[in-house]
């Protein structure tokens, strides 16, 4: 067999091994494996699957996860982050969906800490969820706006995957992470447009809250000192360049447990409740992120990617409707693989296309990395939704999470039209 | 037959845009296309991963960074120490093969691991690339700078700076957010990796290359399936590859010096008396460091690499094309080589 | 079986749990140190990266298994009964096994030949040795391997059944309905 069909073989038994309840990191490891098996031997197999969760999980980089995970956790169970959503909803219950688009915006505000947005929905899932469900609200909508909400996280500067684009296309990182400023700003508002429309339509799943006075609203305001302290904290020290966006998680959860520690509001049993959280959300998310590198390999070794990017060439299209099968393919890609493995393998075949069809590297730059957060919140590989699901697993179900994507799916497919529209205006 | 290779920095580094397509071409040319080369810049082996993967077979050619596996390659890891002799990459990295392809105990590091090697490349020299001027060693005291290799750590504490390690991928943006005030790299990473953004001044203090990337380092497996003409057109397309990459690393860090809002600082006396005082100390201490990683004799084997250096300084010509050094190369060290031999 | 399970779940999440609060605390005291004394606390990024975080993503394994909480897709199964949601929670089991057996011992040997090397980094101007942190997956994914061995045993025994809810979802859930 040609490594190509192998290739399109692995993605189909994926599928089927994910419809048949076998655990998606490990559906995704035995895939790839028999793959590579299949294309290069035995023994490339077994080097990868001895050598390849050692490499891919030994990274600086992504200890900010279990140290975000861990800052989420503490802050919710010494009650640091009820006053928060209880502030929010005072000040938003003018609004339909209010705690929803009060998530959204908390979201973004933690998406200028951290620069992945599984880092970003672990946060502000674990703290907005519990809040929405508490006020009734549907949990489709609530655990949807955290999970898309994420993905702001890998727009707004921090970003990695910008700082990675920039560097494999010789661009202006200033001008992307401008861009990415742009258009992580763009997704928030169309995802409050996006919430907005499901109470339109659904009113029922956004109850509205009990509107306040004045001065409850300052009396709610002035107990969240805690909360606004820990995010002051930890985004001062991230300007004003004390330490780094991943060193910025161990110290949001050190001052998390400072704070509930001061406060006298974290028990022993809390303290061990949230070391626990923290301990099975990294046990589920890392094998899965484990098996999706595996997976790139063997996309890589397969040469699909090659292929496809040959074919496109062939078709001799005119750039939009290049930038349209572009499109597609990153959102198909986005389906299995996580953005960064997909950027490195898709780089090398769409810039010089793009650099032909006089494409502007930075906006194409900004496209790829919405489209790749797009890949975050779809079925049947979404990362972001795996996270909030690990969170709020004891009352939602997947599916019901991926059903609850769907209206901001709709919200960044609009965006992406609008992108197009006025490609010719930056 | 089609070579699987790994260059493994990305599809914008050098190797991936100018030496990896160059030694495909070379290959089928010299073997009238019986062999070709298919390089995955990234996605299949990433560079901490490169040793085990070309000895399973994983790729079939890539590059080997030699000190990411200083236990697997004391003897090869030889030149990396002693960075600071020689003058331009392109004498460096042509001593640097030469002394490994003819060093028996650097080749039996590679049979070992299942690896054969064919050369290695050289950065153009390292300068201090900083946000606040430096224009004497007074400036660099208290000075955070990221280093990557143990000797430019050294550097930077015998200055009274503070040397941090920290992964490329928070490079950028350390350098723009403050936490570091300027990195030790060679210019043609201000084009390479866009650090013309965050930088605004080169200090030239010339330290040393960075030539522990073994550009060419082949599979055994894949080794085994070719005939000795076979490996000889692999090593001669490997020397092209080689050899217009430094030229094009060259060529880049001239470039560099268009970059608007960088100012270039040539180096005053108490920085160039603070390096030779360096280089004085670490070349005195390079065979006990070396003797302690397991190195025999390690002594004679500093003095031979010297002897290449300044071999290989009277060898390399002003304006030679990348041509000529890669035929100067090859025959100069490959050529000598039994390639039925060697690599086993 | 159970008083093993039971131990390995203790242990996982207290090691794990060690992890965690060192990793937090050494990258803590990094920063202070950086800014207030000049020098960081020596090898952080190489501690965090080669042994904490290689112990935080696996170390948990097999208490996530214990805790039923890795993640899968029930949507096209949610419906199965009887033997044929049976037949569904041998394959999830065996495919793990067969994937998590031949990595215990890979990774076992891996972990062999680089204590046999002495595999280190060089940090700064200081060694530091690395081969340690190898054995941290062999120990991990031997672990899930007992608990999903266990797993296959509790189903042909009838002990273990595979429910559309996760058991703890009854004893966990504070608030009954949903929706
Ligand atoms: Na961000
Ligand atoms: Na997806």
């Amino acid at each position: 067999m040609d490594p190509i069909t192998i290739g399109l073989l692995a993605l189909v038994a994926l599928l089927v091994l994910i419809g048949l309840r076998v655990p998606i990191g490990v559906s995704l490891i035995a895939v790839s494996v028999l793959g590579i098996w299949g294309i290069a031997g035995l023994r490339p197999a077994m080097s990868m699957l001895s050598t390849i969760p050692y490499s891919g999980s030994a990274s600086w980089t992504l200890s900010s996860i279990p140290m975000f995970l861990l800052m989420g956790y503490i802050a919710y169970h010494s009650g640091l982050t009820r006053g928060l959503f209880e502030a929010a909803r005072v000040w938003w219950s003018w609004l339909p969906g209010g705690l929803a688009i009060a998530s959204l915006a908390g979201a973004s505000g933690f998406a200028a800490v951290s620069g992945s947005s599984v880092a970003c929905s672990a946060a502000i899932g674990r703290i907005a969820i519990p809040e929405m469900k508490r006020n009734n609200y549907d949990l489709r909508i609530a655990t949807g706006s955290v999970a898309a909400g994420g993905t702001i996280g890998a727009l707004i500067p921090p970003s990695i995957l910008l700082i990675l684009f920039g560097i494999q296309s010789n661009s202006s990182i200033h001008a992307l992470f401008l861009g990415g400023l742009i258009i992580g700003l763009a997704s928030l508002g169309f995802y409050i447009l996006a919430v907005l429309f499901v109470w339109w339509r659904k009113p029922e799943r956004l109850p509205r809250v009990e509107p306040y006075t004045m001065g409850d609203r300052w009396k709610i305001t002035l107990e969240i000192w805690p909360v606004l302290l820990l995010i002051l904290a930890v985004l001062g020290g991230l300007f004003a360049g004390i330490f780094t966006a991943t060193e910025a998680g161990a110290f949001g959860a050190f001052m998390a447990l400072a704070l509930g520690l001061l406060r006298r509001s974290l028990s022993w049993s809390d303290f061990r409740e949230s070391l626990v959280d923290t301990i099975l959300a990294s046990g589920a998310l890392f094998i899965i992120a484990i098996g999706a590198g595996l997976f790139t390999r063997l996309v890589a070794m397969s040469g699909l990617s090659r292929e496809v990017g040959m074919l496109v060439e062939s078709m001799g299209l005119g750039t939009t409707g290049l930038l349209l099968i572009i499109i597609l393919i990153y959102l198909a890609l986005g389906m299995f693989l996580e953005p960064i493995g997909a950027l490195l393998l898709t780089l090398p075949l769409f810039l010089p296309l793009m650099a032909a069809h006089g494409v502007d590297k930075i906006w194409f730059g900004i496209l790829v990395a919405k489209l790749l957060e797009i890949g975050m919140i779809t079925p049947p590989v979404g990362l972001n939704v795996f996270v909030i699901h690990s969170v709020a697993r004891d009352y939602v179900k997947l599916e019901q999470i991926f059903a609850g994507i769907l209206p901001f799916l709709a919200a960044d497919l609009a965006l992406i039209v609008m992108m197009l529209l006025t490609r010719g205006l930056f | 037959d089609t070579i699987r290779a790994t260059s493994g920095f990305g599809p914008a580094h050098v190797l991936a845009t100018v030496v990896y397509p160059e030694i495909g071409t070379r290959l089928e040319d010299f073997t009238e296309g019986a062999w070709d080369l298919q390089d995955t810049p990234s996605g299949l082996v990433a560079p901490n991963e490169m040793s085990s993967g070309l000895r399973d077979g994983v790729t079939e050619m890539g590059t080997l960074l030699m000190p990411y596996f200083p236990a697997e390659f004391p003897d090869a890891a030889l030149p990396s120490e002693l960075s600071i002799v020689g003058s331009g990459n392109l004498v460096i990295s042509s001593a640097v093969t030469e002394y490994i392809a003819t060093c028996p105990d650097c080749l039996a590091e590679f049979a070992r691991n299942g690896q054969v090697y064919l050369g290695t490349d050289a950065t153009p020299p390292y300068n201090l690339l900083t946000t606040e001027p430096v224009r004497s060693v007074e400036d660099v005291k208290g000075m955070r700078i990221r280093t990557g290799a143990p000797l430019y750590a050294g550097f930077v504490e015998a200055m009274g700076g503070e040397p941090t390690q920290l992964p490329s991928s928070e490079l950028f943006e350390s350098l723009s957010q403050g936490v570091i005030a300027g990195t030790f790299s060679a210019n043609h990473e201000i084009i390479a990796n866009r650090l013309g953004d965050v930088i605004n001044y080169v200090t030239e203090v010339e330290e040393g290359v960075f030539n522990g990337a073994a550009a060419g380092t082949v599979s055994g497996i894949l080794w085994m399936r070719m005939s000795p003409e076979d490996r000889a057109a692999l090593a001669r397309a490997t020397q092209y590859g080689i050899a217009k990459g430094l030229v094009g690393f060259v060529e880049d860090a001239a470039k560099a010096r268009e970059v608007e809002g960088i100012e270039f600082i040539e180096m005053d006396e108490s920085l160039a008396a603070a390096k030779e005082a360096y280089n004085e100390e670490r070349l005195a201490a390079a065979a006990g460091i070396l003797t302690e990683r397991g190195v025999e004799d390690a002594q004679a084997k500093i003095d031979r690499y010297i002897a290449l250096v300044d071999k290989w300084e009277g060898l390399i010509t002003e304006g030679m094309t990348y041509e000529a050094l890669a035929e100067l190369r090859y025959d100069e060290i490959f050529a000598k080589i039994d390639l039925g031999a060697y690599g086993s | 079986m159970r008083f093993i399970e039971t131990w390995i779940g203790r242990i996982s999440a207290a090691l794990a749990s060690l992890v965690l609060l060192a990793m937090m605390l050494q990258i803590v005291v990094d920063v202070f140190m950086r800014s207030f004394l000049g020098a960081g606390f020596p090898a952080t990024a190489d501690l965090v990266s080669r042994y904490y975080m290689v112990a935080i993503s696996f170390l948990p394994l097999a208490l996530t298994e214990l805790h039923r909480r890795h993640i899968e897709a029930t949507i096209f199964t949610d419906r199965l009964r009887g033997r044929a949601r049976q037949a569904v929670g041998y394959l999830g089991f065996a495919v793990a096994l067969a994937v998590f057996v031949p990595m215990t011992w890979g990774t076992a040997r891996e972990a062999l030949t680089q204590t046999a090397r002495g595999a280190y980094v060089e940090v700064g101007t200081t060694v530091f040795p690395t081969w340690p942190s190898y054995w941290i997956l062999p120990l991990s994914f031997g672990l899930i391997c007992v608990v999903l061995a266990f797993r296959l045993i509790g189903l042909a025994t009838g002990r273990f059944e595979l429910s559309a809810h996760d058991p703890l979802e009854d004893l966990q859930s504070d608030a009954g309905e949903t929706h």
